[in-house]
């Protein structure tokens, strides 16, 4: 019981993470995070290998973030291009793997993604406390004076969506094992990690604040949010 | 016909206006100076809605009109032209003016009016021209012709001659003075005081919030 | 006034032409459903406001009506006119609560929990369960009344469409979907502008639900999908953000899903996701005024 919750809540903290981190950074609302997590189930089940499902992330990651790079100019022309991608993920896995019932894996990693959860809390929190913070947090206030100051803007944005990309494949396939998978198992997650990431914002905290926040109100919410997902 | 009593405005610890008291008389011109900071935007955008009092009262023809919404100090009589021009970018120049109009007459009785104002100003070869390919005088023109459109007998004119070339500048001059024989009272901030020294009739300096000098 | 006649009568020959065979009756009558949502869409985009969860508008009531229909036909009409109230109410509550930028992403999230959660309302009727993942049955009506019914509606809410942009009312929603504090400068009152969009854009999507329930007589929460939310984003897209062409465009998508979930199911599915990535450099009109990517996030 205590371990189902503890799984409850470091899915939807992860994911409220990724949500999160993408939008103060990336300045946008990833909505393929999604169909990536979607994806990572399907790739349990045809190839269960850990790292394929970390490293495609990874690819889809950097090809979103240049896609964003070379043709928006908008927070909502970034967010509806991720939405694209989101969709064409779900349906690229509908075509590709179509059947009429749900796939099932034989073993369950579920367990697994509180240290996955932890392990990214942990990782952004220590960006944020090491000198490296400073940059981030100056990213999240203010891209273009951030910029003007000899911050690479360009490359922390594809480095946190493409990590962000490769934490959400990688969540989905180690949450296989508990799931039904279908191209939509993922919007449930997304939304719980959207809801919780729109609470922590109402709070205006930067940098591990704000992230200590998050975790906390991800705590908070775990129990209303299970329904979700 | 415009009386301002004891303005005030916060903005968390910062205190952008203090106790900030005067009149306006029908037809009258007045400019409001100051540095940049003073809180010389802030008091037109207070007076017509856009922004809320913290304390203190606006009476327009012995009406209180303080933090009323902007519509509603519009229906009183009082216009807001923008510093930096905000056309209806999707509109030509004829429709920006027509659409002030149409709060209070029909769609074809606004066109006529607003084709009857241009010739009246002397712009009417800007008629059908898109606004998003408008100068930056032209937009100042349409800009100060829409808030007068709205039928207004105070026009509150934020740093109209701002960013303008002394050709353009004249050209408005000549439009703030047509309108002032009208008998259309303006409030106006600028910091271009030789060309307000041709216009206003009267001038307010703000320092710091503080409304502390009348020249 | 002369090209919104003949705009009307092309519309009408379609209705006319399509209703000589069932199958493109029944197409027409899908086709009108697709372009009502364009329209809907295109009444609130007027106002400024890019909905992206314009499913919940449209599907919601019909949802509620179609769960009210297991207990009889009153609760399904006053479930429908509750469900109509609410998601007008909702969505006045975004618009004014929201900027642009977090409108879209507000409706986008919203109608996204709907989808996901709608299918957790069961029920037990008679002995069955029912709802859930598979919904509510809905009344029927014969396929010739449902095509002309269909028909008269689109060219009803065209029409109103049409006329209302030349109306001073159309003049204020076009100001305000300009610029919101220009248009409080000339006297506008955003808050009835904005509750008018809203309301023309809500009695358009709700015939249009209305008329898919009685038409695939069943309702599901698949109503709530996001292919239905961004269907109109992209019509209009592909239109132009001209209200015809965005019509035809509807047409046109409903027909080339047809031909392509045939082919294979699934496929019209990556058409709109290749739209919508390629949307930024395609339809830059329908973006204007949103938050820049460089701006400091709210």
């Amino acid at each position: 019981m205590a371990l189902n919750f503890l799984v409850s809540f470091f899915s939807i903290a992860l994911m409220a993470l990724l949500v999160s981190t993408n939008f103060r950074i990336g300045k946008f609302l990833n909505l393929s995070l999604g169909g990536l997590f979607a994806a990572g189930g399907y790739i349990a089940y045809f190839t269960p290998n850990p790292v394929f499902a970390a490293l495609s992330g990874l690819l889809f990651g950097t090809l979103l973030s240049l896609a964003i790079s070379k043709i928006c100019r908008s927070v909502i022309e970034a967010t509806v291009l991720s939405l694209g991608a989101g969709i064409l993920i779900e349906r690229g896995l509908e075509i590709v793997h179509r059947s009429s019932y749900y796939y099932f894996v034989d073993f369950d990693y579920s367990t697994y993604v509180i240290l996955l959860g932890a392990v990214s809390y942990l990782f952004v929190l220590g960006i944020y406390l090491s000198p490296l913070g400073l940059k981030m947090k100056f990213v999240e206030e203010d891209h273009e004076l951030a910029e003007l100051y000899g911050i690479n803007t360009g490359m922390i944005f594809t480095v946190t969506t493409s990590l962000a990309s490769a934490c959400a494949v990688l969540a989905g396939f180690l949450s296989s094992g508990s799931l039904a998978i279908s191209p939509t198992t993922g919007f449930g997650y997304l939304i719980s990690g959207i809801i919780v990431s729109a609470l922590t914002a109402q709070l205006r905290q930067v940098g591990a604040v704000h992230y200590l926040a998050l975790l906390a109100i991800s705590f908070a919410a775990a129990r209303f949010m299970e329904v979700l997902i | 016909m415009l009386r301002v009593n004891g303005l005030m405005k916060r903005l968390d610890s910062l205190v952008l206006l203090r106790d900030v008291s005067f009149e306006a008389k029908k037809g009258e011109i007045i400019c409001l100076y100051g540095p940049n900071g003073s809180g010389k935007s802030t008091l037109l955008k207070i007076i017509s809605g856009l922004e809320r009092a913290d304390g203190g009262h606006v009476f327009f023809r012995d009406r209180e009109i303080t933090n009323l919404s902007p519509w509603e100090i519009v229906e009183n009589g009082i216009a807001h032209a923008f510093q930096i021009p905000r056309p209806f970018r999707s509109m030509s120049f004829l429709e920006n003016l027509a659409v002030s109009c149409m709060r209070y007459m029909d769609t074809d009785d606004a066109f006529r009016q607003a084709e009857r104002t241009a010739e009246e100003f002397d712009v009417d070869y800007l008629l059908e021209r898109s606004s998003s390919s408008l100068s930056q005088g032209e937009l100042k023109i349409l800009e100060i012709l829409r808030a007068y459109l709205t039928g207004a007998e105070l026009l509150l004119l934020d740093e109209p001659f701002a960013s303008l070339d002394v050709e353009n500048a004249r050209f408005l001059k000549e439009k703030l003075l047509a309108l002032k024989e009208k008998q259309v009272s303006m409030l106006v901030t600028s910091h271009r005081m030789r060309i307000m020294e041709e216009v206003a009739d009267r001038f307010l300096e703000l320092k710091e919030g503080k409304l502390y000098a009348h020249g | 006034m002369k090209r919104i006649v003949a705009e009307t009568a092309v519309m009408l020959s379609l209705a006319v032409i399509m209703s000589l065979s069932p199958y493109y009756s029944w197409l027409f009558v899908l086709m009108s459903i697709y372009s009502l949502l364009t329209l809907s869409w295109l009444f609130m985009r007027k106002a400024g406001r890019i909905s992206m969860g314009h499913s919940f508008l449209f599907g919601f009531p019909v949802f509620l009506a179609s769960a009210g229909y297991s207990f009889s036909s009153e609760v399904s009409i006053q479930l429908f006119i509750a469900g109509c109230a609410l998601s007008f109410v909702i969505f006045y509550i975004f618009a004014e609560m929201t900027g642009r930028t977090a409108f879209v992403f507000l409706t986008l999230v919203f109608s996204i929990f709907v989808w996901v959660s709608s299918p957790k309302l069961v029920f037990e009727k008679g002995g069955y369960l029912t709802g859930g993942e598979v919904g509510f049955s809905f009344p029927t009506i014969s396929q010739k009344e449902l095509h002309i019914l269909t028909g008269g509606t689109l060219t009803l809410f065209y029409l109103i469409y049409r006329i209302i942009g030349e109306s001073r009312a159309g003049y204020f929603m076009r100001a305000v979907g300009d610029d919101e504090t220009a248009s409080k400068a000339v006297g506008i009152d955003l808050r009835k502008i904005k509750a008018l969009s809203i309301l023309l854009s809500g009695m358009t999507a709700w015939s249009a639900g209305i008329i898919y329930g009685l038409e695939f007589g069943h309702i599901s929460p698949e109503i709530f999908s996001v292919e239905i939310s961004v269907f109109p984003f992209i019509a209009s897209l592909i239109g132009a953000g001209n209200p015809f062409a965005s019509v035809l465009s509807s047409f046109g998508l409903v027909y080339l899903s047809k031909i392509l979930n045939s082919m294979y199911p699934g496929l019209m599915g990556i058409v709109y996701a290749a739209i919508l990535i390629l949307s930024p450099k395609i339809g830059w009109w329908v973006y204007v005024k949103g938050k820049r990517l460089d701006e400091k996030a709210g």
